[in-house]
């Protein structure tokens, strides 16, 4: 049994906090932490002065745990119930707002650009039914809906089962048993900072893109709907697809991997990094050429060649937009692992047994 | 006696009378909680030792429900709250508000008359 030091016991508490603090809304934070530090600081000296004696590890341990995962308790502080109910509970109210991002953001983004296309090909004159607008739509948002649902159901299973089993030393790294990461033997004294949920969010998010990437170019009716015969796209989308598909690849890896080392900053910052050069390389090529649609020699009509132009013209603009987004993130990361790397090291504590 | 902070989850078919059981009975308590938390708060308290003087009057609940629970109580105004010092500590002390005041009133005339109804059905 071994006798908590102060700064031991600050540093739990800090962990603790800070973990909360990642998933509070930002206009509570400061208040509700400080009103949860002075609760549990009070809690800790009340049992410290019942035993005579410093709390042990153990002890504190069981203080924080008895407040509940920092993910649950910052829930609760939110006071949003929705979840997704269908017969039974599949996504609980700790994961829905996640989960209510993400699809929003996918599901808005693939809206838009098919909203953009067809409304692009009936301002040219050419045929669109409503009918295949909806067929246009509908697969592409069943899709995503489907694969978020699952991936979001299956953690939300994971942490009801296992509401206990997190290690107040990492408050972040409760998930590592989940994707077979065995727990380090040292724990690092200084707060890791990247939130398990934007992980997962992130996660989702790029995943449900590489899935879309891959049915558009498998059917590119789902985009063109009827009048899909009249275009093809151009070489340069062969010639940048492959990596953009890896660079797309590679950042649902790098997600996968955050979520289940979130302390692993640094490596996240120069993964991002390196996808943030390699973006911009991506988009250097693709904004050289400035065309991606072209009309089909047998379709050369009038009507077409607006729309090819009209596309072109909206892609272009997407992607001297994605440039500057994506050159800003690189200058982020690239700070970010600047500042990661100037810091001294810190000392380890030992890492705590599962519950 | 402890409260589990989760909602209610319904037992599934074919689960234990001790599950059953436990379920109910934190679902009966859970209806209990806001009334015991107002009660207690005619008296002004900080967080933690209202839940200490709750669990020594026999009605104890998990800390993450209760400080959600007082904030959640505070933003609809039947609580209200100052951060002051005590011990060179800064706390947040929490009391009955006067619209808290009225509420509990009412929630306690209920309170009684749920009592009474049940007593005369439990006695047949």
């Amino acid at each position: 049994m071994t006798n908590m030091t102060t700064t031991t016991a600050t540093t739990l508490l800090d962990n603790y906090l800070k973990a909360v603090g990642h998933n509070l809304p930002a206009s509570q934070r400061d208040d509700i932490l400080k009103e949860l530090a002075e609760n549990i600081r009070s809690q800790i000296e009340d049992r410290e002065a019942h035993l005579g004696r410093p709390l042990t590890d153990a002890e504190m341990i069981d203080v924080l745990k008895q407040h509940g995962h920092p993910l649950i308790v910052a829930g609760r502080y939110r006071h949003d119930d929705r979840s997704l109910t269908l017969g039974r509970r599949i996504i609980g109210p700790t994961l829905f707002p996640f989960y209510a991002k993400v699809l929003s953001f996918n599901l808005g983004v693939t809206t838009i650009i098919t909203a953009v296309v067809l409304l692009t090909l009936s301002v040219c004159g050419l045929p669109v039914t409503l009918r295949s607008a909806i067929s246009a739509l509908f697969w592409q948002l069943v899709i995503q809906l489907a694969i978020a649902t699952l991936i979001f159901a299956a953690t939300d299973r994971h942490f009801a089962a296992h509401p206990d089993k997190w290690d107040p030393w990492r408050p972040y790294a409760d998930f590592s048993r989940f994707f077979s990461v065995p727990a380090s033997g040292n724990a690092p004294e200084s707060p890791v900072r990247v939130s398990r949920f934007q992980s997962l969010a992130r996660f989702v998010a790029a995943a449900l893109f590489l899935v879309w990437l891959k049915a558009i170019t498998h059917s590119a009716r789902w985009i063109f709907g009827g009048a899909v015969g009249a275009f093809q796209v151009e070489p340069i989308w062969h010639r940048v697809y492959l990596p953009f598909e890896l660079l797309i690849f590679v950042l649902t890896v790098q997600a996968g991997i955050e979520f289940a080392r979130p302390d692993w900053v640094r490596f996240s910052s120069a993964v991002r990094a390196l996808a943030g050069v390699t973006g911009l390389a991506i988009l250097g090529v693709v904004l050289n050429t400035g065309h991606i649609i072209a009309v089909r020699d047998a379709a050369a009509t009038a009507a077409n060649l607006r729309a090819a132009h009209i596309f072109n013209t909206w892609f272009f603009l997407t992607m001297l937009a994605s440039t500057v987004i994506c050159l800003l993130g690189l200058l982020s990361n690239l700070r970010r692992l600047t500042r990661d790397f100037r810091k001294p090291a810190t000392p380890s504590h030992p890492a705590v047994p599962a519950a | 006696m402890r409260d589990t902070p989760s909602a209610p989850v319904p037992s599934p078919p074919g689960a234990s009378p001790e599950s059953q059981f436990e379920n109910l009975r934190l679902e009966l308590r859970r209806g209990c909680l806001i009334l015991a938390v107002l009660a207690q708060l005619r008296t002004e308290q900080y967080g933690y030792t209202l839940r200490t003087t709750l669990a020594e009057r026999g009605m104890e609940i998990d800390e993450g429900t209760l400080y959600p629970l007082l904030r959640r109580l505070e933003s609809q105004g039947l609580l209200q709250s100052e951060w002051r010092e005590e011990a060179k500590r800064s706390k947040r002390f929490y009391k009955l508000s006067a619209a808290g005041k009225l509420i509990l009133k009412q929630l306690l005339t209920e309170w009684k008359s749920i009592g009474t109804s049940l007593d005369g059905i439990v006695k047949g």
